[in-house]
């Protein structure tokens, strides 16, 4: 189910007045809620308009509630930053391990994470360069998955010949990091719908240092 | 003053416009220092050194402040860059690695200009957001117009290998390392080449240059 036929992860209330769920089960729930309202809280007012109290009132919980979960609104912003890098390298990841050549397998990857961009935009605009705002625990989660997804990436320099000269070292990362400056571009414009026919192009942007025509045909 | 020397007849005009530049300095020092969102207005003009009366002459509130401090640093750094990419007389390669060289300079003199630049101004919807976006176009732009003809990358290859750019900048800004980015020079203008066409990634970069890591 995507985001745009659910209703927000910040409603999924437990049933109003007493009942008998277990502990555990009610504070697996509050932690969700309030994850899923920082994501709405970031995606509809920004850092500058988010606040502890604003994400717990947004997940219905009280402030006593929030704290008992995260020290601060950074802490809970991590685990939020976190929950959408780990979906999305996730996604990523098993689109690789579907068969097929490089640059099939490439494509299968990026339009996973289109996917997830399109379906979650709360989630994946905290992924977005423009999310951070100098706040040190997004940019920590948001490199690490740089770093996981380089990962996937760098299996394309196989395919290069010997002669074909060397790559720069951190290749990888700065072309993720380049893809995922346009990919938040397009959605701050609300290209959201459009997002999709835009596989193509982003895995050519992403294969080209690495493809075989590239390598020495003429050397 | 008590000193028995007059006061030297200014402009009033060179006199606002050197305050508004004042404002703008103090509020990137206490953006790198403590954030956009906790800066007051009593810290931008103590740093400043002038009245609150005189910040509100000046502006109207401190989101102006701020797109008044993007717009200084952007246009900045953006005609150094423009002005090292015409002043070279050489071909593509050459070009892309002065322009690159005054972009690396120019954030490692000014980091605080920088983090408000490209640590916060995205975060600030929608205006810090638009100029930001806004000059990853123009620079993709640059690259576009400077590459030749039979190997003008698209505009969306333009504008990711700028978005890559920026994104180590912003990086080593954010960590404190922006004296460190002058060094970067031969491995991002590698980066830029191999990223945009066939053509330039079996060029290598000399070796004697090394890389910086």
């Amino acid at each position: 189910m995507t985001a745009r036929d659910r209703p927000p992860i910040s409603s999924y209330r437990l049933p109003r007045g007493r009942h008998r769920l277990p502990r555990e089960l009610v504070a697996e729930n509050h932690r969700w809620r309030l994850i899923g309202a920082a994501a709405e809280v970031m995606a509809e007012s920004g850092y500058a308009g988010a606040t502890s109290k604003a994400v717990a009132r947004r997940a219905g919980v009280s402030a006593g509630t929030f704290y008992e979960h995260f020290d601060d609104l950074d802490a809970c912003l991590l685990a939020t930053c976190e929950m959408a890098a780990d979906s999305l390298s996730d996604l990523a990841a098993a689109a690789c391990t579907g068969g097929g050549e490089w640059p099939q397998r490439l494509r299968a990857a990026v339009e996973a994470a289109l996917e997830y961009a399109a379906s979650e935009p709360a989630f994946s605009g905290l992924l977005g360069f423009e999310a951070s705002g100098g706040v040190a625990a997004i940019a920590t989660a948001r490199e690490r998955l740089l770093l996981r997804l380089a990962g996937l990436l760098c299996a394309g320099r196989e395919l290069r010949l010997e002669t074909a000269g060397e790559l720069p070292p951190r290749l990888e990362l700065h072309l993720l990091a380049g893809a995922f400056s346009v990919v938040s571009a397009r959605l701050a414009e609300g290209e959201v719908e459009r997002l999709a026919s835009f596989g193509g192009e982003l895995t050519e942007i992403l294969a080209l240092p690495y493809r075989r025509s590239a390598v020495g045909a003429r050397r | 003053m008590a000193s028995g020397f007059d006061r030297p007849v200014v402009p009033t005009r060179f006199l606002s416009l050197h305050k508004r530049r004042r404002i703008a300095g103090a509020l990137a020092e206490l953006c790198t220092e403590q954030g956009y969102r906790t800066v007051t207005v009593a810290q931008v003009c103590s740093r400043a050194h002038v009245a609150r009366a005189t910040y509100y002459e000046l502006f109207r509130n401190m989101d102006e402040v701020f797109l008044a401090t993007v717009e200084a640093g952007m246009g900045e750094t953006g005609q150094l860059v423009e002005d090292a990419c015409l002043a070279s007389s050489g071909g593509f390669q050459e070009r892309l690695r002065a322009g690159l060289a005054a972009l690396l300079d120019s954030v490692s003199r000014r980091p605080e200009m920088a983090w408000v630049c490209l640590v916060e101004a995205p975060a600030v919807v929608p205006l810090g957001f638009e100029r930001h976006d806004a000059a990853i176009r123009h620079y993709a732009g640059l690259i576009q117009k400077a590459a030749p003809p039979a190997a003008r990358p698209p505009r969306a290859a333009a504008e990711s290998v700028v978005g890559g750019l920026a994104a180590v900048i912003r990086m080593r800004v954010q960590q404190g390392e922006a004296a460190e980015l002058p060094a970067l020079l031969p491995e991002l203008s590698h980066f830029v080449l191999v990223s945009l066409h066939d053509r330039f990634s079996r060029t290598r970069t000399p070796r004697k240059t090394g890389r910086a890591g």
